[in-house]
């Protein structure tokens, strides 16, 4: 029943090289990403399970 | 820059807010943790001794390996593991969001909810009721409860994320998201199923294609029921026991990102050189081997996080638990990907080689992470230290000679089970023809294997008298009161703000680009398996079952017989010597569910039919030794004495109708009639033979599915 469903779909072969290409964009994307985070947000994000009292707006300070 | 500017962005802050968390939900969860492991682990013992004591049945079904090893998977998985995360995740998350749980009602909801289906799962696996997917046994109703409870946690979760006093989710809380959103999507889709009574159902899916969606489910199952929700609980409570932050918190979000992405490929995985399309399998492969790069770039961000630390992990039991549960994450997940090649996986699938891989990942990860995570919470939830370090010690190392106790014997019957498969003489043929050589060659491992079993389960019981005299010394902080200034509406961003800040904010669309992250996967797999003709060739002379070869093979289901039993024959000469032509995806057609296995303790079955005599089948499964010497298989003598209900009989076929299944039009109504007929020239065989028995037993219907099984296209 659901082969009769996705039949219908144009293209459907195609999605092994849709696959290939999503999956290339989206590690370089996230590279990128990484590499432009800012240091001081960093600082804040991984101090988090810490007890240390904050303010919490992300206002980014470094708190250790 | 703008990387110097962030203190800028808040620009208003709203006032100071008291308010308690909640410990009591924390509490009821950890403790369900601690008894159900217990519970899981003890059936696991007792599974692992009857593999070489198979007596040990009782001549009783509830008690059979078949029926109570996946109760054993259940209850580990989803008692011990799911309480375990609950745990961990209602104990981090108020503390990361500076909130208490959205509804002390929704917790104690999901609390009772959870516990609820956990007894019924206790009660219908071993009474049979079962769908026969592994890893998905649980009956349609309980599926609905699964559901029903799990969108009470995520109401719960979400509720907590929304009213948070932090204006930024930490790396934690996005694989509690990842968590939830998926194991939504995975439940729902394999569980797609057509019910013919409360306690029996139909899935959807039919052979190969259910293969796929099964092992797309239960792959995914363990990545992310087992691995993301516990990557959350390392990177909120490994800071918290060393002390110190994470060692890299953008490693953090590369392993987020990459994990969500990659893992939903690799279910193919599980199914290498069988009737699965290629180019699947090939994809499983590949991206199961990228997996690494996120997994060990985890796994060295948690064992970093200890930098400068690590001569605690002397002192600190809970240290020590969680460096060999990161560890052994790490072996389990270069482990993974090596299995995923398809020489190697050749070698190793269907033997003992898995059951060890899983077990590293089970009782190393998963356990050692939820002990260390214990030992660490409840002095915390008792305002006091922990009773007795030595003990946790005592625990810790009884545990781990326990895994290594377990795993090495696995690893050596695996290999050694695998090899003998594949062994031929000089002239040709199999060196071990007889399956049965390859079994009695590797019981000492198993009785090894049942006593690191035992070691480790042992271990339960040092935490249980410390925890409990831990809590007797304290006094338990239900609430526990905490400050925070709120979260003020307006929020100034800087204009330069990057993306990933900004997703860290905004809980709803990261839920949503997390699940069309691994949706991707999913849909690009399955979709092109059911929309392409030829990727399920059709063979015409594969027939639907009679009616009495599908109740027999609902008894099959009901036993789980493909606990042990494979019914998929690699295209390998070793495989094709041994049982026959190998599997096509064309033979499955009308399996619902599909019954391929994954396990080889005994041999494939997909060839037996019209192999052996009726008598021969009859006698096998009354008691597997007197033809067999030495068989560990279980007898079956309830077979023997139980009538055969054929009152369903039109609702099975009614069913597989509506499933596609070409049955001619009304032949529900006379389907029975059929039934009849055949079982009286089957049991008028086995009464010519000298057994005495009657056409109307179950013992009958699953001879007639035996002798079924791929017959259809049977070369000489």
């Amino acid at each position: 029943m659901f082969r009769n469903i996705f039949e219908n779909i144009d293209g459907v072969a195609l999605l092994p090289t849709i696959a290939l290409v999503l999956f290339f964009c989206f590690f370089i994307a996230l590279i990128v990403w990484m590499v432009r985070l800012d240091k001081m947000h960093i600082r804040h994000m991984e101090q988090m399970p810490l007890d240390i009292p904050n303010s919490n707006n992300g206002n980014g300070g470094y708190h250790g | 820059m703008e990387r110097t500017s962030t203190v800028n962005e808040a620009r208003t802050i709203g006032p100071m807010e008291s308010f308690a968390y909640d410990n009591s939900v924390v509490q009821k969860f950890t403790l369900a943790t601690m008894i159900w492991g217990a519970v899981g682990m003890l059936v696991g013992v007792i599974i692992a001794i009857q593999l070489y004591m198979p007596e040990l049945n009782l001549d009783l079904p509830y008690f059979t390996f078949s029926r109570i090893r996946p109760l054993h998977t259940n209850a580990v998985i989803f008692a011990f593991v799911g309480n375990g995360m609950f745990m961990g995740i209602y104990y981090s998350l108020q503390r990361l969001c500076k909130a208490r749980m959205f509804s002390d009602k929704l917790s104690n909801i999901h609390f009772w909810g959870w516990q609820l289906i956990i007894v019924a799962a206790a009660i219908t696996l071993p009474l049979g009721m079962t769908t026969g997917k592994e890893y998905a046994e649980l009956e349609w109703p309980i599926d609905i409860m699964i559901a029903v409870v799990w969108i009470v946690f995520g109401i719960n979760m979400f509720g907590t994320i929304f009213k948070r006093r932090e204006r930024h989710m930490y790396v934690a809380i996005w694989f509690y998201i990842a968590t939830w959103v998926t194991i939504t999507v995975l439940h729902v889709v394999n569980s797609l199923a057509i019910p013919i009574s409360w306690t029996k159902s139909y899935t959807v899916f039919a052979g190969v294609q259910d293969a796929l969606v099964q092992w797309w489910y239960a792959h995914n199952a363990v990545a992310f029921f087992l691995t993301t929700p516990y990557l959350g609980l390392m990177y909120y409570f490994m800071p918290k026991a060393a002390d110190r932050p994470v060692y890299s918190y953008r490693l953090s979000i590369i392993h987020f990102w990459a994990l969500i992405f990659l893992y939903i490929w690799a279910g193919p995985h599980h199914l290498l050189y069988t009737a699965l399309p290629d180019w699947a399998q090939s994809l499983g492969s590949v991206f199961s081997i990228m997996l690494i790069a996120p997994s060990w770039g985890g796994m060295i961000n948690g064992l970093l996080t200890l930098r400068g630390a690590w001569d605690k992990v002397r002192e600190e039991p809970v240290l020590k638990f969680m460096v060999v549960a990161v560890t052994a994450y790490g072996m389990a997940t270069f482990e993974g990907p090596m299995l995923s090649i398809k020489s190697i996986n050749a070698l190793s699938h269907y033997t003992d080689w898995t059951i060890a891989h899983v077990h590293i990942g089970a009782l190393g990860w998963n356990g050692f992470l939820t002990f260390g995570i214990i030992y660490w919470l409840v002095p915390r939830l008792y305002n006091t230290k922990l009773y007795s370090i030595k003990l946790a010690n005592a625990h810790f190392w009884i545990s781990f000679l326990g895994i290594v106790f377990y795993a090495v014997p696995m690893y050596w019957a695996g290999i050694t089970q695998g090899l003998m498969w594949k062994q031929f003489t000089p002239e040709g043929t199999l060196q071990y023809f007889n399956f049965l050589e390859t079994v009695t060659e590797i019981i000492p491992m198993y009785v090894l294997r049942s006593l690191g079993g035992t070691m480790y389960f042992s271990g339960i019981f040092i935490l249980f008298y410390n925890i409990w005299k831990t809590s007797k010394q304290g006094t338990f902080i239900s609430d526990e009161k905490a400050e925070a200034v709120a979260l003020t509406k307006e929020y100034t961003a800087q204009a330069s703000s990057h993306y990933h800040r900004w997703i860290e904010r905004k809980p709803v669309t990261f839920i949503v680009l997390t699940l069309v992250t691994v949706l991707i996967g999913g849909i690009i797999e399955i979709i092109p398996t059911f929309a392409v003709q030829s990727n399920v060739p059709t063979i015409a002379s594969v027939k639907p079952y009679t009616p009495l070869e599908l109740h027999g093979r609902d008894i099959y289901v009901r036993e789980g017989c493909n606990t042990c039993h494979s019914q998929m024959i690699r295209p390998f000469r070793s495989e094709t010597e041994r049982y026959g032509e190998y599997s096509k995806a064309g033979e499955f057609v009308y399996d619902h569910p599909f019954q391929w296995g994954s396990k080889r303790t005994g041999p494939d079955l997909h060839r037996i039919g019209g192999k052996y005599s009726n008598a021969w089948h009859f006698s096998h499964m009354m008691d597997p030794r007197v033809l067999s010497p030495g068989s560990i298989m279980p007898a079956y003598p309830w077979l023997f004495e139980d009538l055969l209900d054929i009152t369903n009989t039109w609702e099975k076929i009614s069913a597989m109708q509506m499933l596609g299944v070409p049955y001619p039009e009304g032949y529900e109504e006379k389907a029975n009639s059929d039934l009849k007929g055949q079982a009286q020239i089957i049991a008028a065989d086995i009464k010519a033979n000298g057994f005495p028995t009657e056409e109307n037993k179950e013992i009958i219907a699953l001879i007639a599915y035996l002798q079924r099984l791929g017959t259809d296209i049977k070369i000489k």
